[in-house]
Protein backbone atom coordinates (compact mmCIF):
# COMPACT_ATOMS: atom_id res chain seq x y z
CA UNK A 1 0.00 0.00 0.00
CA UNK A 2 1.30 3.55 -1.05
CA UNK A 3 0.88 5.82 1.85
CA UNK A 4 0.91 8.89 -0.40
CA UNK A 5 -1.90 11.33 0.27
CA UNK A 6 -2.35 13.82 -2.97
CA UNK A 7 -5.07 14.25 -4.38
CA UNK A 8 -6.40 11.95 -7.00
CA UNK A 9 -4.55 8.91 -4.70
CA UNK A 10 -7.09 6.67 -6.21
CA UNK A 11 -6.34 6.99 -9.44
CA UNK A 12 -2.34 6.67 -9.29
CA UNK A 13 -3.31 3.73 -6.82
CA UNK A 14 -4.76 1.79 -10.43
CA UNK A 15 -2.44 2.90 -12.68
CA UNK A 16 0.19 0.89 -10.34
CA UNK A 17 -1.28 -2.41 -10.13
CA UNK A 18 1.50 -4.64 -11.48
CA UNK A 19 1.64 -8.35 -11.09
CA UNK A 20 5.41 -8.35 -11.22
CA UNK A 21 5.67 -6.43 -7.76
CA UNK A 22 2.51 -8.16 -6.58
CA UNK A 23 0.51 -5.46 -6.46
CA UNK A 24 -3.22 -6.20 -7.34
CA UNK A 25 -4.86 -3.20 -6.29
CA UNK A 26 -7.03 -2.65 -3.28
CA UNK A 27 -9.75 -5.07 -4.02
CA UNK A 28 -7.21 -8.29 -4.74
CA UNK A 29 -4.28 -7.75 -2.56
CA UNK A 30 -6.02 -10.03 0.11
CA UNK A 31 -8.23 -11.70 -2.40
CA UNK A 32 -7.95 -15.85 -2.51
CA UNK A 33 -6.60 -17.13 -5.30
CA UNK A 34 -7.07 -19.70 -7.25
CA UNK A 35 -5.80 -22.68 -9.11
CA UNK A 36 -7.02 -23.38 -12.60
CA UNK A 37 -7.35 -27.03 -11.81
CA UNK A 38 -9.40 -25.47 -8.66
CA UNK A 39 -11.62 -23.38 -10.74
CA UNK A 40 -12.11 -26.65 -13.22
CA UNK A 41 -13.53 -28.58 -10.04
CA UNK A 42 -15.70 -25.71 -9.03
CA UNK A 43 -17.38 -25.66 -12.50
CA UNK A 44 -17.73 -29.09 -12.96
CA UNK A 45 -19.13 -29.64 -9.72
CA UNK A 46 -21.84 -26.90 -9.25
CA UNK A 47 -25.13 -28.44 -8.06
CA UNK A 48 -27.30 -25.49 -9.94
CA UNK A 49 -27.53 -25.67 -13.95
CA UNK A 50 -24.63 -23.90 -15.75
CA UNK A 51 -25.11 -20.76 -16.76
CA UNK A 52 -25.15 -20.11 -20.73
CA UNK A 53 -23.22 -16.74 -20.92
CA UNK A 54 -20.34 -16.61 -22.71
CA UNK A 55 -17.92 -15.92 -20.13
CA UNK A 56 -18.74 -19.06 -18.51
CA UNK A 57 -17.94 -20.91 -21.61
CA UNK A 58 -15.34 -19.75 -22.89
CA UNK A 59 -13.63 -20.04 -18.52
CA UNK A 60 -14.91 -23.68 -18.76
CA UNK A 61 -13.37 -24.65 -22.15
CA UNK A 62 -9.78 -22.42 -21.02
CA UNK A 63 -9.44 -24.37 -17.57
CA UNK A 64 -10.37 -28.11 -19.26
CA UNK A 65 -7.15 -27.01 -21.72
CA UNK A 66 -5.08 -26.04 -18.95
CA UNK A 67 -5.79 -27.52 -15.77
CA UNK A 68 -2.19 -29.53 -14.60
CA UNK A 69 -4.05 -31.30 -11.95
CA UNK A 70 -6.70 -33.39 -12.67
CA UNK A 71 -7.79 -34.22 -8.99
CA UNK A 72 -9.05 -32.33 -6.40
CA UNK A 73 -6.12 -34.31 -4.61
CA UNK A 74 -3.30 -33.68 -6.57
CA UNK A 75 -4.23 -29.85 -6.53
CA UNK A 76 -4.20 -29.78 -2.62
CA UNK A 77 -0.85 -32.01 -2.40
CA UNK A 78 0.80 -29.20 -4.77
CA UNK A 79 -0.80 -26.41 -2.38
CA UNK A 80 0.64 -28.62 0.87
CA UNK A 81 4.08 -28.18 -0.77
CA UNK A 82 3.89 -25.06 -1.92
CA UNK A 83 2.82 -23.56 1.85
CA UNK A 84 6.17 -25.45 3.20
CA UNK A 85 7.39 -22.33 1.68
CA UNK A 86 6.21 -19.16 3.94
CA UNK A 87 7.81 -16.72 1.98
CA UNK A 88 5.00 -17.49 -0.87
CA UNK A 89 2.11 -15.10 -1.06
CA UNK A 90 -1.31 -16.28 -2.13
CA UNK A 91 -0.12 -14.76 -5.92
CA UNK A 92 2.62 -16.51 -6.42
CA UNK A 93 1.67 -20.30 -5.12
CA UNK A 94 -1.27 -19.96 -7.91
CA UNK A 95 1.59 -19.07 -10.37
CA UNK A 96 3.91 -21.46 -9.41
CA UNK A 97 0.71 -24.32 -9.43
CA UNK A 98 -0.97 -22.89 -13.11
CA UNK A 99 2.49 -22.56 -15.26
CA UNK A 100 4.32 -25.28 -13.73
CA UNK A 101 7.95 -23.98 -14.81
CA UNK A 102 10.16 -26.40 -15.07
CA UNK A 103 13.75 -25.00 -13.19
CA UNK A 104 14.33 -22.18 -10.78
CA UNK A 105 15.43 -19.75 -13.62
CA UNK A 106 12.59 -19.95 -15.36
CA UNK A 107 10.19 -19.48 -12.24
CA UNK A 108 12.14 -16.08 -11.49
CA UNK A 109 11.50 -15.08 -14.88
CA UNK A 110 7.95 -15.88 -15.36
CA UNK A 111 7.37 -14.88 -11.91
CA UNK A 112 9.22 -11.90 -10.70
CA UNK A 113 8.54 -11.29 -7.47
CA UNK A 114 10.12 -14.98 -6.65
CA UNK A 115 13.80 -13.51 -6.41
CA UNK A 116 13.52 -13.66 -2.69
CA UNK A 117 14.06 -16.89 -2.38
CA UNK A 118 16.78 -18.71 -2.98
CA UNK A 119 17.78 -20.69 -6.20
CA UNK A 120 18.28 -24.34 -4.48
CA UNK A 121 14.92 -23.89 -2.13
CA UNK A 122 12.89 -23.17 -5.26
CA UNK A 123 14.31 -25.49 -7.54
CA UNK A 124 13.18 -28.20 -4.65
CA UNK A 125 9.90 -27.30 -4.32
CA UNK A 126 9.56 -27.58 -8.40
CA UNK A 127 11.65 -30.67 -8.87
CA UNK A 128 8.62 -31.87 -6.13
CA UNK A 129 5.60 -30.55 -8.32
CA UNK A 130 7.24 -31.85 -11.43
CA UNK A 131 7.34 -35.19 -9.91
CA UNK A 132 3.59 -34.93 -8.56
CA UNK A 133 2.30 -34.00 -12.39
CA UNK A 134 4.59 -36.98 -14.00
CA UNK A 135 2.16 -39.32 -11.34
CA UNK A 136 -0.90 -38.45 -10.83
CA UNK A 137 -3.76 -40.97 -12.75
CA UNK B 1 -5.64 -15.20 -12.10
CA UNK B 2 -8.54 -16.39 -11.14
CA UNK B 3 -9.89 -15.46 -7.39
CA UNK B 4 -12.47 -16.15 -5.02
CA UNK B 5 -13.92 -13.08 -3.51
CA UNK B 6 -16.95 -11.66 -1.87
CA UNK B 7 -19.27 -9.41 -3.69
CA UNK B 8 -22.45 -7.86 -3.38
CA UNK B 9 -25.20 -6.99 -6.02
CA UNK B 10 -28.36 -4.68 -4.85
CA UNK B 11 -31.89 -6.38 -6.41
CA UNK B 12 -35.02 -4.14 -6.58
CA UNK B 13 -37.71 -6.03 -6.46
CA UNK B 14 -41.45 -5.36 -7.28
CA UNK B 15 -44.34 -5.83 -4.75
CA UNK B 16 -45.82 -8.27 -7.74
CA UNK B 17 -42.88 -11.05 -6.15
CA UNK B 18 -43.71 -10.53 -2.72
CA UNK B 19 -44.39 -14.07 -1.62
CA UNK B 20 -43.84 -17.44 -0.65
CA UNK B 21 -41.83 -18.28 -3.67
CA UNK B 22 -39.77 -14.35 -3.12
CA UNK B 23 -36.53 -16.24 -1.68
CA UNK B 24 -35.89 -18.12 -4.92
CA UNK B 25 -37.01 -15.55 -7.14
CA UNK B 26 -34.28 -13.38 -5.43
CA UNK B 27 -31.52 -16.61 -5.85
CA UNK B 28 -32.09 -16.94 -9.19
CA UNK B 29 -32.31 -13.15 -10.37
CA UNK B 30 -29.04 -12.51 -8.49
CA UNK B 31 -27.20 -15.74 -10.32
CA UNK B 32 -28.66 -14.28 -13.82
CA UNK B 33 -28.14 -10.65 -12.95
CA UNK B 34 -24.22 -11.58 -12.44
CA UNK B 35 -22.90 -14.18 -13.54
CA UNK B 36 -21.11 -13.76 -17.46
CA UNK B 37 -20.32 -9.63 -16.46
CA UNK B 38 -17.51 -8.02 -15.86
CA UNK B 39 -16.05 -4.76 -14.67
CA UNK B 40 -12.79 -2.98 -14.43
CA UNK B 41 -12.96 -3.07 -10.19
CA UNK B 42 -13.72 -7.14 -10.20
CA UNK B 43 -12.99 -8.61 -13.75
CA UNK B 44 -14.70 -10.81 -15.06
CA UNK B 45 -17.40 -12.21 -12.66
CA UNK B 46 -17.61 -16.34 -13.97
CA UNK B 47 -19.42 -18.08 -11.81
CA UNK B 48 -20.88 -17.78 -8.31
CA UNK B 49 -20.67 -20.08 -5.95
CA UNK B 50 -22.70 -19.43 -2.80
CA UNK B 51 -24.82 -17.06 -1.55
CA UNK B 52 -23.39 -15.86 1.84
CA UNK B 53 -26.56 -13.42 2.68
CA UNK B 54 -29.81 -12.50 0.33
CA UNK B 55 -30.60 -9.36 2.68
CA UNK B 56 -32.71 -8.25 4.61
CA UNK B 57 -35.01 -6.20 1.87
CA UNK B 58 -36.37 -2.83 2.57
CA UNK B 59 -39.21 -1.25 0.93
CA UNK B 60 -38.31 1.75 -0.36
CA UNK B 61 -40.59 4.64 0.48
CA UNK B 62 -41.93 6.45 -2.56
CA UNK B 63 -42.35 3.47 -5.13
CA UNK B 64 -43.14 0.40 -3.15
CA UNK B 65 -40.07 -1.94 -4.36
CA UNK B 66 -37.89 -3.13 -1.80
CA UNK B 67 -34.19 -3.27 -1.98
CA UNK B 68 -32.43 -6.24 -0.96
CA UNK B 69 -28.11 -5.88 -0.65
CA UNK B 70 -27.06 -9.29 -1.53
CA UNK B 71 -23.64 -10.73 -0.39
CA UNK B 72 -22.48 -13.55 -2.38
CA UNK B 73 -19.09 -15.59 -3.52
CA UNK B 74 -17.74 -16.11 -6.78
CA UNK B 75 -15.40 -17.23 -8.98
CA UNK B 76 -13.87 -13.62 -10.79
CA UNK B 77 -11.04 -13.62 -13.08
CA UNK B 78 -9.07 -10.55 -13.54
CA UNK B 79 -5.73 -10.29 -15.57
CA UNK B 80 -2.82 -7.72 -14.05
CA UNK B 81 -0.29 -6.05 -15.83
CA UNK B 82 3.19 -8.16 -15.77
CA UNK B 83 0.80 -11.45 -14.86
CA UNK B 84 2.34 -14.25 -17.00
CA UNK B 85 -1.00 -16.24 -18.66
CA UNK B 86 -1.16 -19.46 -20.92
CA UNK B 87 -3.75 -18.23 -23.98
CA UNK B 88 -4.94 -20.12 -27.28
CA UNK B 89 -4.48 -18.38 -30.06
CA UNK B 90 -7.40 -18.34 -32.34
CA UNK B 91 -6.19 -15.79 -34.89
CA UNK B 92 -2.91 -14.61 -36.40
CA UNK B 93 -2.84 -11.24 -38.80
CA UNK B 94 -0.07 -9.35 -40.17
CA UNK B 95 -0.79 -6.99 -37.13
CA UNK B 96 0.18 -9.51 -34.54
CA UNK B 97 -1.83 -12.42 -32.99
CA UNK B 98 -4.88 -12.80 -31.02
CA UNK B 99 -5.30 -15.08 -27.82
CA UNK B 100 -7.87 -16.25 -25.58
CA UNK B 101 -7.11 -16.45 -22.12
CA UNK B 102 -10.75 -17.39 -21.01
CA UNK B 103 -13.26 -15.42 -21.16
CA UNK B 104 -10.03 -12.34 -21.92
CA UNK B 105 -9.29 -11.63 -25.49
CA UNK B 106 -5.50 -11.13 -25.81
CA UNK B 107 -3.46 -8.93 -28.53
CA UNK B 108 0.07 -9.63 -29.00
CA UNK B 109 1.42 -7.53 -31.45
CA UNK B 110 4.12 -7.98 -34.45
CA UNK B 111 6.32 -5.15 -32.64
CA UNK B 112 6.45 -7.38 -29.44
CA UNK B 113 7.18 -10.76 -31.57
CA UNK B 114 10.22 -11.99 -32.73
CA UNK B 115 10.63 -11.38 -36.58
CA UNK B 116 8.83 -14.32 -37.63
CA UNK B 117 6.03 -16.56 -36.51
CA UNK B 118 7.51 -19.56 -37.65
CA UNK B 119 11.08 -21.06 -36.66
CA UNK B 120 12.55 -24.69 -37.36
CA UNK B 121 9.92 -26.39 -34.83
CA UNK B 122 7.64 -23.98 -34.01
CA UNK B 123 4.89 -22.53 -35.89
CA UNK B 124 2.46 -20.27 -34.29
CA UNK B 125 -1.09 -20.61 -36.24
CA UNK B 126 -4.67 -21.25 -34.85
CA UNK B 127 -5.50 -23.17 -31.66
CA UNK B 128 -1.34 -23.16 -30.81
CA UNK B 129 -0.83 -22.62 -27.20
CA UNK B 130 1.05 -19.84 -25.99
CA UNK B 131 2.38 -18.44 -23.24
CA UNK B 132 2.29 -14.57 -23.04
CA UNK B 133 2.90 -11.19 -20.72
CA UNK B 134 0.41 -9.18 -20.46
CA UNK B 135 1.95 -5.85 -20.50
CA UNK B 136 -1.29 -3.70 -20.70
CA UNK B 137 -5.21 -4.08 -20.02
CA UNK B 138 -7.83 -1.71 -21.56
CA UNK B 139 -11.33 -1.49 -20.02
CA UNK B 140 -14.54 -1.04 -21.40
CA UNK B 141 -18.04 -1.21 -19.62
CA UNK B 142 -18.38 -4.77 -20.84
CA UNK B 143 -15.19 -6.16 -21.38
CA UNK B 144 -11.55 -6.36 -20.57
CA UNK B 145 -8.83 -6.08 -23.59
CA UNK B 146 -4.92 -7.04 -22.65
CA UNK B 147 -1.76 -6.48 -24.75
CA UNK B 148 0.96 -8.87 -24.31
CA UNK B 149 4.25 -10.10 -25.38
CA UNK B 150 5.98 -13.36 -26.06
CA UNK B 151 9.43 -11.68 -26.98
CA UNK B 152 11.01 -12.86 -23.26
CA UNK B 153 12.83 -15.80 -21.96
CA UNK B 154 10.22 -18.55 -21.44
CA UNK B 155 7.53 -17.11 -23.43
CA UNK B 156 6.01 -18.41 -26.80
CA UNK B 157 4.49 -21.79 -27.83
CA UNK B 158 4.18 -24.04 -25.39
CA UNK B 159 3.48 -27.70 -25.67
Amino acid sequence: MTSRSFPGRHKAQQEEEDAAALKLGPEFNNAGCLLISEVKYLLENRDKDAPDTVVYNKALEYVKTFAKFNTTDSASAVREILRREPELTQFETAQIANLCPADAEEAKSIIPSLVKIEDDRLQALLDEIQAMRKFQT
Amino acid sequence: MFFIKELTHTIMLHPSYFGPRMQQYLESKLYSDVEGTCSGQFGFIIAVVSISDIGKGMVLSGNGQAEFVTRYRAIVFKPFKGEVVDGVVHNVTRMGIFAEVGPLNCFVSQQSNPPSYTSQDQVIENNTKIRIKIIGTRVDATEIFAIGTIKEDHLGVIE
